[in-house]
């Protein structure tokens, strides 16, 4: 196609340009997604490494240890020595401890130090009382969890965003699956009307009196729980809406001239639809598409709340919603993080879905 | 001296239009409507405001009243009896309009509330406007629609505007428009959408009113033919200025800008050359019907049928043109979509040597290649997501398929240049293009196949005059240099007689009157005919002004 040329889609570019909630939704989703797909892989933390000593750590912009958390914690390392430790001194993210037992200590036992999330290896400084005193200098293991850690003490942030990845891709796929049925069935049963559109039409009416949740459940029995079965699930149901949309455009289009113009020219019934209704049925698809997607994400969230959806350690934000949902009492952080990803995304989706069906809007043109 | 006249001159114009300016702002900029247009219109005179589509003068009468879409800004001045119509207040407006000064539009059929009776909407605006009580103002009501001469007025009053005709709804609009007596009636081209012996009619009823109430009426339209007929005083418009303007005899007369002379010289002129006697018959219909059964009621418990074709023959040689004359409803479209099967129909129809009718889809595909047909809407019959060469070669796509993309461009640019457009415009939608060059391009569309007959369903009734022109001359040289015939179907008589061979005339889906086109035109036998004529002899202003 011309570059030059003034399309439709490029007059829509234009217009959509023009609205900036929809340009900026645009550059933000397209930041959330980049975040997702590249964060984890940057991110200090796997999404489902544990540290004991984090559980529910609060979220902050400072390294842990945090100095409160410093003295428990060589207190609990101390007690697997069997000593105790006393005269801590910290200079930076070195410590030196004095640990003190009954009998000589194992110097294997500091191990520990390492094993611990919060200090790295442990250095013998001085040996007194024939090992009953040891000095050591112990490196801080520095963290930072940004987002905080949820009650596993799993990084958030990475939970968060792997999460993300997920979300995104169920909501991309199962949409796209919904629209290439939706719109094959929808412009089929609109173009030859009649029986075939009356039968095509009813079993949608069928289908859409299938309860959801049963019907998911069904499938979790037959099938086990499975990533893809979401994809199957989703889509199955969500191009039905699809199918209806299409199937009005096309009773409408099929009346149009131009698509008796093709008839006296002899083009097929193939020809017709591909080329003259389904392109002119994008419009109203396109926008459909971005209320679609964020209806996918939170139908998945619902079903993962159910805990019918993606299984641990994998998560989605649904699933990191409903656990936030659970701790709410103490541990906010959980909750809000995920919502805030969640809700930013739909936003995003309904600004543009917005700005789309505007700027497709043939009225003022 | 020359200032008091001037003066005086103010005083007695009921609109006074100084350097109105109007922009829109638009996505592509800001469009310049109408430029520092001045006008004025005496008390009881027809001025008649003339242009084309988008010169202006719609949108200067639109800003003159205050009712200008939101994304216009107006400057100059509009005196509507010395009171200042640019910037005023809403509650300003809504006490003149209505009561001063009232509009009527094109379209009867969409400025008419639907969910609203005749006497609702013609009760509430007496009311409204003259302190009426209920009583009085439906006797009013009552009163103004024996006068625009709505058969029984009372009876009337009950009805909904989807109950009565197109010229019934205009009508009612001029009596809505009339009940408060104003001082101003605007009326944007309150014909337009009428059949030809409607319009007559209205705008005799115009006429009339205007003697007995002597009110002012400012008439837009792009027909000369109603200019010449009706309006004292004309102004010329184009691209949003007025380049003549004077009373309408000198100005017919005496046209001093040369669009002005091309506006009136726009009627297609002409004949088409006589085909020669023997030339094979290639297509003939006898007793062709085309009925459609309508189902009324639950489960279609009432039958209708209506017979939209009814018993009708006709017969074209190669390169011959059969026009088709009629008003709206008279089947003659119907007729032409069942000669391509786009409506079903029974009787006989054979093309070349082929009866089409019993053909199946498949066996009729060869035959289409020969059998084309250009539709009236040149907005609604291009996809509007297809590229112009992509709409052209379509036809090649399925009757040429062994041709290479690059070999389908070539000849869809070489369609292109036949219909007299640029061929590198072909990479561009249609929406880019105006109604006569999308028109070209259906026009271009049908013949790149190298039809034997093209039937034209009213290819030149969406489009100006002086377009229309252009069309029919390039349907005439197409024809004369591939030798295709047409059936040429229209309600414009000056059209057709610049187009046909032989001349049948439809009415009610039975053809009336068939003849060759002078013999015909000169001597009507059918009542029919002869009304159509007068009407159209009316409208082209030949007959006697008002």
């Amino acid at each position: 196609m011309n570059a030059g040329a003034n399309s439709l889609w490029g007059d829509a570019r234009g217009r959509l340009a023009a609205n900036r909630a929809a340009v900026a939704s645009l550059v933000l989703l397209a930041a959330i997604a980049l975040v997702c797909i590249f964060g984890p892989l940057l991110g200090a933390h796997d999404y489902d490494r544990v540290f004991p000593d984090y559980v529910r750590a609060p979220a902050s912009f400072a390294a842990q240890p945090t100095p409160d958390r410093i003295e428990p914690g060589l207190a609990r390392v101390a007690a697997r020595l069997r000593a105790q430790a006393t005269d801590i001194a910290a200079t930076g993210d070195m410590l030196r401890v004095t640990l003190e037992g009954r009998q000589p200590l194992d110097e294997r036992a500091l191990a520990f130090f390492e094993r611990s999330d919060l200090f790295g290896p442990a250095n013998v400084v001085e040996r007194r009382e024939g090992g009953r005193i040891l000095v050591v200098d112990v490196a801080l293991e520095r963290n930072r969890f940004l987002f905080g850690t949820d009650g596993n003490g799993r990084d958030l942030l990475a939970r968060t965003l792997v999460a993300g990845r997920v979300s995104l891709a169920i909501g991309l796929l199962a949409t796209f699956v919904a629209i290439a049925i939706g719109v094959a069935y929808g412009a089929v049963a609109g173009y030859f009307g009649g029986r075939i559109d009356a039968a095509m039409m009813r079993a949608v009416d069928v289908l859409y009196a299938l309860p959801f949740i049963f019907f998911v459940i069904m499938l979790v029995v037959f099938f086990g729980r499975n990533f893809v079965l979401m994809f199957i699930a989703v889509g199955a149901v969500e191009w039905l809406d699809m199918a209806r949309i299409v199937r009005g455009q096309t009773l409408s289009l099929k009346r149009r001239e131009f698509v008796q113009a093709a008839e006296v020219l002899g083009v097929g019934h193939a020809g017709i639809l591909a080329r003259h209704i389904v392109p002119n049925t994008l419009g109203p698809v396109v926008v459909y598409t971005t209320l679609l997607v964020p209806k996918v994400i939170l139908l998945e969230s619902f079903l993962s709340f159910l805990g019918l959806g993606v299984q641990e350690p994998m998560t989605s934000w649904g699933v990191l919603i409903a656990d936030g949902a659970r701790n709410i009492q103490g541990n906010t952080h959980l909750l809000v993080f995920p919502a805030l990803f969640l809700t930013a995304t739909l936003f995003c989706l309904n600004f543009i879905g917005d700005g789309l069906r505007d700027a497709l809007d043939p009225r003022d043109r | 001296m020359r200032s008091t006249r001037a003066t005086a001159e103010m005083e007695a114009s009921v609109l006074s239009i100084r350097d109105l300016d109007v922009r829109f702002r638009t996505q592509a900029g800001e469009l310049h409507a109408v430029r520092r247009v001045s006008l004025d219109i005496a008390r009881g005179d027809t001025l008649a405001i003339v242009g084309e589509s988008g010169s202006g003068k719609s949108q200067t009468m639109l800003a003159a009243l205050g009712l200008l879409a939101s994304n216009g800004i107006v400057a100059g001045s509009a005196k509507l009896d010395g009171v200042e119509m640019v910037g005023a207040s809403q509650k300003a407006l809504d006490r003149l309009r209505g009561r001063r000064v009232a509009m009527i539009f094109q379209e009867p059929m969409t400025s008419l509330d639907p969910l609203y009776t005749v006497g609702s909407l013609l009760v509430t605006t007496i009311k409204r406007h003259q302190g009426l009580g209920a009583a009085a103002a439906r006797a009013k009501a009552i009163a103004m629609l024996a006068r625009v001469r709505i058969a029984e007025p009372e009876a009337r009053l009950s009805s909904y505007p989807h109950e009565l005709s197109g010229g019934q709804r205009q009508r009612v609009m001029i009596a809505l428009a009339l009940a408060n007596r104003p001082d101003l009636l605007v009326a944007d081209e309150p014909t337009t959408a009428l059949d030809v012996t409607i319009q007559a009619e209205i705008l005799e009823l115009l006429a009339e009113l205007q003697a007995e109430m002597g009110m002012a009426i400012a008439f837009i339209t792009h027909d000369l033919g109603i200019v010449r007929r009706f309006a004292r005083h004309v102004a010329v418009m184009r691209g949003g200025e007025i380049v003549e303007t004077g009373p309408t005899h000198d100005v017919f007369a005496n046209p001093r800008d040369a669009y002005t002379r091309e506006l009136i010289d726009a009627e297609p002129s002409g004949r088409k050359m006589p085909i020669v006697a023997d030339a094979p018959i290639l297509l003939e219909a006898r007793d062709m019907r085309v009925h459609f059964d309508l189902r009324l009621g639950f489960f279609g418990a009432k039958r209708l049928a209506i017979k939209a074709v009814d018993g009708v023959d006709v017969q074209v040689r190669a390169g011959e043109t059969l026009g088709i004359v009629g008003e709206s409803g008279s089947g003659k479209s119907t007729l032409a979509r069942a000669l391509v099967r786009l409506a079903p129909a029974a009787g006989l129809v054979r093309f070349e040597d082929r009866a089409l009718l019993p053909l199946s889809k498949a066996q009729l595909r060869p035959v289409r290649r020969s059998l084309q047909l250009v539709f009236q809407d040149p907005y609604g019959s291009l996809s509007p997501r297809l590229t112009v060469g992509e709409i052209v070669s379509e036809g090649l796509r399925v009757h040429s398929p062994e041709l290479s993309a690059n070999a389908r461009d070539a000849r869809a640019a070489a369609a292109l240049e036949e219909v007299r457009l640029d061929a590198a415009l072909r990479h561009r939608f249609p929406h880019e293009f105006s109604g006569g060059q999308r028109q070209r391009i259906a026009i271009a569309r049908a013949i790149i196949l190298r039809p034997k007959l093209v039937l034209l369903d009213e290819p030149t009734s969406a489009l100006d005059r002086s377009i229309q022109k252009t069309i029919v001359e390039l349907l005439r040289e197409l024809q004369a240099k591939h030798g295709m015939g047409y059936v040429f179907i229209s309600h414009d008589i000056a059209t057709v007689r610049a187009m046909a061979d032989r001349i049948a005339v439809m009415k009610d889906g039975k053809i009336v009157e068939e003849g060759p086109t002078e013999t015909l035109l000169g001597h009507p036998q059918a009542d029919y005919t002869r009304r159509l004529l007068a009407a159209a002899a009316l409208e082209r202003g030949t007959a006697r002004p008002i």
